[in-house]
């Protein structure tokens, strides 16, 4: 796991791209790559990384270049299968030079084009640079795990794993996009590509793009999909489960390589429970486990991890936190997530990871993603509930079934029906809205930018995010089922520009650890995609089919 | 699942991952920072807020009424742009002199 950095030059750039302001853009993010770095500097190129060595330890300095330095890469991330892939391109006479996923990566690119994309079973974001063509190429995995951001400027066009590196380059104009604010005051992050800067976009997940004197181009090459209802998998529940099963043990299997210790996250709920087991099938040895609980207890799980913690035997760590901390860490967690953010929630995370690191450990698995592909949110059920309440909207007895969803809330606690039904009835008849199960969501959110200052709002003019949304959707969407609508928003949206951002990549990368996701192999996504609805939340019986 | 994890996970209901919000910014142990950020003429001047709603919902968290979900998610809001600011617009300073990528290599064509 690294952090890359680049600059290329479009042909009316003035000067080449030189290594201070490469060594002053990898300064900035050195926390995602501690152990060594390295720069390449051609005349209309500049590629650079700073780097966190999990594979190939003392063989993959990065850049590193193939074919009598044709391409160059550098590369943040791991691809989960390259030993599988190298083996392929063996079979075609390739040799290698190295031990590292990085070199596979460049094989399979110079061999395959971006076409090897398709085979990439990982996390990365990667920047490669056909020097005899003159061209940049830069990808990002399917669901967005690893970052990648970008921005133009003076005849340049400059990369980063994080914005604060693109701000090392003074020409690079730093102000916040207040359209990009009202997205986040809405969604709890933008819309891919904006970001809250002014010109900064992001790589957006499953795509890539290609850079060159004519053009900026960018290509989707994967998309979360799911068929419509009648082509749900006719699989019956016990065989659909082995089939999971099947697919899950493969995907934490190759999550375990690494030439350093692999360790776990118990968060005292199912997902890092099933990751935990599959680990101890794959790996029956010692695992380190790690968990953060609070000191408050309506917070706190801490009884529930020690419990996973114990009967998985695991040599595991327990840390808890008190508010005071919480707030004095956010500080360095804005300075780390780049967006404002909604919540404190990822600052536990961060305090965390530097635990986790204090004790020398670089890698940790997680349970990340279960609750996405398989239905475990509240707001599935909760959409649920509303259209089954829609249909009789006079009903005093169905708006009671919300008040299960949040028993962690104190309104909800002893709500009356006519609390109920001013809460959740926001548009409750709009059945049809493609976005109808993140509707109420979005709509409370929204209500926060009642703070914003009058120019702030003026400027904004009616602009309303939820516009940029529907442009985004996917082809078919509209013959999709319910739950998968409201699957496909969760994980395009939140998951990708919030949790695994926010809350994932930059909490733990600020302490230089690696968090991996066998829930977001793309073959466990795919597969839970097909499944029938009633697989995945029966009745409101959340993550069904993890539970068999 | 089953028999694979324990069966009082598997049975429990389902808590989202949350971590507590106004008591971490107002209050007695509260970051001077927060203070530094909130107060009327930074608000002012970094322009994106309004200072008396701002002032206003500062003041109910603080003297210790039922905050609700939406002023838990305009507090921590209205910090992190904040905060935000503070790192990327105004001030942008995340390199010194004394800090270098370790191990460095240089390949110039």
């Amino acid at each position: 796991m690294c952090g890359i950095a680049g600059i290329f030059n479009f042909p009316a750039a003035e000067n080449s791209p030189t290594g201070q302001q490469l060594t002053a853009m990898l300064t900035a993010i050195r926390y995602r790559g501690p152990d060594e770095s390295g720069i390449y500097l051609g005349k209309k190129i500049g590629l650079g990384n700073v780097r966190l060595s999990i594979i190939g330890l003392s063989s993959g300095q990065q850049p590193i270049s193939i074919r009598d330095k044709k391409y160059w890469i550098v590369y943040n991330g791991e691809l989960f299968n390259y030993i599988e892939i190298k083996r392929d391109l063996e079979k075609l006479g390739i040799r290698f030079t190295t031990q590292t996923d990085t070199e596979v990566v460049l094989q399979a690119y110079a061999q395959w084009g971006p076409a090897c994309l398709q085979q990439f079973v990982g996390q990365f974001a990667i920047a490669i640079w056909d020097k005899e063509k003159e061209e940049l190429f830069l990808a990002r995995d399917r669901v967005g795990i690893r970052p990648l951001f970008y921005t133009r400027s003076g005849n340049q066009f400059i990369f980063c794993s994080e914005i604060k590196g693109l701000f090392q380059i003074p020409t690079v104009r730093r102000a916040v996009n207040h359209k990009g604010l009202s997205q986040i005051f809405t969604f709890w992050t933008t819309i891919t590509p904006e970001t809250p800067f002014e010109d900064v976009f992001e790589v957006s997940p499953g795509h890539y793009m290609i850079v060159n004197e004519h053009s900026v181009r960018s290509q989707q090459y994967w998309n979360l999909s799911f068929p419509e209802p009648k082509d749900y998998s006719k699989k019956k529940i016990e065989e659909a489960t082995e089939g999971l099963r099947d697919l899950f043990r493969d995907a934490v299997k190759i999550r375990l390589r690494a030439d350093v210790e692999v360790a776990a996250y118990l968060s005292g709920g199912i997902d890092s429970s099933v990751t935990t087991a599959f680990i101890h099938e794959v790996e029956p040895g010692v695992l380190n486990t790690f968990s953060i609980g609070f000191k408050d207890k309506a917070f706190d799980e801490t009884s529930f991890q020690l419990e996973a913690a114990k009967y998985f035997n695991t040599n595991h760590t327990a840390f808890s936190c008190t508010s005071e901390e919480i707030g004095k860490y956010f500080y360095d967690t804005i300075r780390h997530t780049e967006f404002p953010i909604l919540r404190t929630a990822p600052t536990p995370m961060y305090m965390l990871s530097k635990k986790v690191r204090e004790q020398n450990i670089k890698v940790v698995i997680t349970g990340e993603g279960a609750d996405e592909m398989l239905a475990g949110y509240n707001i599935f059920k909760e959409a649920k509930i509303r259209r089954f309440w829609a249909r009789n909207p006079q009903s005093d007895i169905r708006p009671l079934l919300l008040k299960k969803l949040y028993p962690y809330l104190p309104m909800m606690k002893d709500a009356k029906t006519s609390v109920l039904k001013m809460f959740f009835g926001y548009k409750l008849g709009e059945t049809d809205s493609p976005f109808y199960s993140h509707l109420l969501r979005w709509h409370n959110t929204s209500r926060i930018q009642n703070y914003f200052a009058d120019p702030v709002l003026a400027g904004l003019d009616g602009y309303d995010p939820l516009d940029g949304i529907s442009k985004s959707l996917a082809g078919n969407f509209s013959k999709w089922g319910d739950l998968a609508k409201s699957q496909y928003l969760e994980s395009t949206i939140f998951m990708s520009g919030y949790l695994l951002s926010s809350q994932g990549d930059r909490m733990a990368m600020a302490n230089s650890v690696e968090g991996r996701y066998p829930f977001l192999d793309h073959r466990v996504i795919e597969y839970a995609a097909q499944l029938p609805e009633s697989f995945k939340l029966n009745s409101l019986n959340e993550k069904f089919i993890l539970k068999k | 699942m089953k028999g694979k994890i324990p069966e009082s996970i598997l049975k429990r209901h389902k808590q989202a991952y949350r971590a507590p919000v106004h008591t971490s910014f107002i209050g007695p142990g509260a970051p001077a920072y927060v203070k530094e950020l909130l107060n009327e003429s930074t608000i002012n001047s970094f322009g994106y807020f309004n200072p008396a709603k701002v002032d206003k919902l500062v003041e109910k968290i603080g003297q210790n009424g039922q905050v609700t979900e939406m002023e838990n998610m305009a507090l921590a809001g209205i910090i992190s742009t904040q905060l935000l600011h503070h790192f990327f617009i105004q001030d942008n300073v995340f390199v010194s002199p004394a800090d270098k990528p370790a191990n460095m290599i240089i390949i110039e064509e």
